[in-house]
């Protein structure tokens, strides 16, 4: 990993490695972060996997009973009880945190079961087309909070992932191998004075030796 | 007032039931249309049919859509109930008018949900059976107003604006139009209940037979409906049902409300025979109760196959084809539906109504 370009002197020594220092304590820190994201998303994943599959099937029943609907009271008469008013669903979102990730908590309560319109033109069937269609909205609430939960930990693990990356393989290496670097500057700097200051103490010592003769 | 008509005056009205009976579908017909290939080789079936002047008239308009020949088939049904009226009088014409009024309110209720949504009046427009001139109101007018007080102004000189003015205030605390409409279902039977009971003899008879009928099948289902599906109390369930049909009266209804079985409610209104009950098998209420209805109304068709049986020159004859008629329409509204999801023929005749194939 390549040093960094600076000046092989004692204050960028100092700074050097005070930077090594907080980059191996970022890294501790996002280590653990990621560790518990994988848990947390793997205890959310299995509850995703869950309701996912409820709603897949519970859409198929509910598109099922719309055709069956269909055949018995034929498109027109369902399409024309499809006029009447649609009732408004009523969601609270209100957001938590884990590990620093913002992810919602979906109340989501439905309308109960209204009697919306006469029996006089319609068939058994489409109280079963009601019943089943408010069983898909009765878990969308559930389904968003456990979809957006994931996808925000995913997102957040990438980002911390990305992060660990970073310190391990780029930074950390390279303030190693820049305080290093900077180490064997001062050294060979230290042993050239030393070096000179010898040879200068051997010059004077020399000429003072042939002065007194 | 006379309520009964007459050999002769019967013999008018039965020459142009036999005449309509002749061109509903027969056992050929219907096996091939179950057996067409999709939704576009059972029209060109259709077309060998009385139903070809429907599905041409559509055509020279531009285009058939399912949704279109649906509206045009149940316009066709109405038109025919007229065919029949014009050579009845005095009691039997009223429950005529009273029966065929049921189109009339099919389209009313598409208009008060229209209405209520603020919709384009040319889009609810298109979901209005056909009436022609028959029906009396004035749809055009109808059609522009802009609220439901309006509407329900609009029909003051109609029979319609005593259940509509009683249910209005509802409607404006519940913001639904459940109370609208049935305040207007319970009255349209209670008025069809009421012009059966003004016949007298044979007429009655058959009016309670093939009409009366169909007061006690839709009391049972609803009542059921309203238990199973919505947890109405006792009280509602008895509010909200017709109080005194042919053979259900506030009593079965009550008991229905309170929990009895579909099969209990059928072997003690009709008796053991009349249906075959292992098709209401399991426990499952809500999975029971289309099988239901499917029973009840092929019970139904049954009774008017029968009503046409026999000394022609009665009322059952004109009462028993009109439903067969409606039947019918709904029968190859089914078909054609199924044809165009791509069902089997086999799973199709599990939601007939005609069964005998």
């Amino acid at each position: 990993m390549p040093r960094l370009k600076v000046s092989p002197t004692r204050s960028n020594y100092l700074v050097i490695k005070q930077r090594l220092a907080l980059a191996r304590e970022g890294y501790r820190l996002l280590d653990k972060k990621r560790d518990v994201l994988i848990m947390e998303i793997l205890r959310v994943i299995e509850d995703a996997e869950r309701i996912q599959k409820q709603v897949e099937n519970q859409f198929q029943r509910a598109y099922e009973i719309v055709q069956e609907a269909r055949a018995i009271m034929g498109t027109e008469r369902v399409r024309r009880l499809a006029l009447s008013r649609t009732e408004e669903v009523d969601i609270h979102i209100t957001p938590r945190s884990v590990m620093g990730v913002v992810v919602p908590s979906v109340t989501y309560v439905t309308p109960e079961k209204k009697l919306r319109y006469g029996f006089g033109d319609t068939s058994v069937i489409l109280d079963q087309v009601q019943q089943e269609w408010k069983a898909v909205l009765d878990m969308m609430g559930e389904l968003a909070e456990t979809v957006t939960t994931v996808w925000r930990l995913a997102t957040e693990l990438r980002r911390t992932q990305r992060r660990v990356n970073a310190l391990e393989h780029i930074f950390i290496p390279s303030y190693e191998e820049t305080l290093a670097y900077i180490e064997e500057m001062l050294e060979e700097k230290e042993r050239e004075e030393l070096f000179r200051m010898k040879l200068t103490k051997t010059r004077k010592e020399k000429e003072g030796s042939q002065e007194g003769l | 007032m006379s309520t009964s008509l007459g050999i002769t005056q019967y013999a008018g009205a039965n020459a142009r039931v036999r005449g309509l009976y002749s061109r509903l579908l027969d056992k050929d017909v219907w096996r091939e249309l179950l057996s067409a290939e999709d939704f576009n080789a059972a029209l060109e079936i259709l077309k060998n049919t009385h139903y070809e002047r429907v599905i041409r008239a559509l055509e020279q308009r531009g285009g058939i859509t399912l949704e279109q020949l649906e509206r045009y088939l149940w316009g066709e049904a109405a038109s025919n109930c007229r065919k029949v009226m014009v050579f009845t009088g005095g009691g039997v014409r009223i429950l005529l008018t009273v029966w065929w009024q049921h189109f009339e309110l099919e389209n009313l209720k598409a208009l008060f949900r229209g209405l209520d949504q603020q919709m384009d009046p040319n889009v609810v427009n298109r979901f209005l059976i056909p009436l022609g001139t028959y029906s009396t109101l004035p749809w055009e007018a109808l059609l522009h107003e802009r609220t439901v007080s309006g509407l329900i102004d609009r029909l003051r000189n109609t029979h319609y604006i005593n259940p509509l003015r009683a249910a209005y205030p509802r409607y404006q605390r519940e913001r639904s139009l459940f109370p609208i409409e049935v305040a207007l279902d319970i009255r349209y039977y209670r008025d069809l209940a009421r012009a059966i009971y003004r016949l007298t003899g044979s007429d009655r008879l058959d009016a309670k037979r093939v009409l009366g009928t169909r007061l006690d099948m839709l009391n049972i289902l609803w009542a059921f409906r309203y238990r199973i599906y919505y947890n109405l109390s006792a009280e509602e369930i008895v509010n909200y049902t017709i109080w005194h049909a042919v053979r259900t009266d506030t009593q079965i209804i009550q008991e229905i409300a309170l929990g009895a079985d579909p099969r209990d409610i059928l072997v003690r209104i009709w008796g053991e025979e009349a249906f075959d009950l292992s098709q209401l098998t399991g426990s499952d209420e809500t999975r029971m109760l289309p099988k239901l209805e499917l029973l009840l109304e092929r019970f139904w068709r049954r009774l008017a196959q029968e009503a046409l049986s026999g000394y022609p020159f009665k009322l059952g004859s004109l009462l028993g084809y009109l439903v067969l008629n409606e039947l019918e329409v709904q029968d190859i509204v089914t078909l054609l539906e199924a044809k165009g999801m791509g069902w089997e023929p086999e799973r199709i005749k599990e939601h007939l109504i005609r069964s005998e194939e």
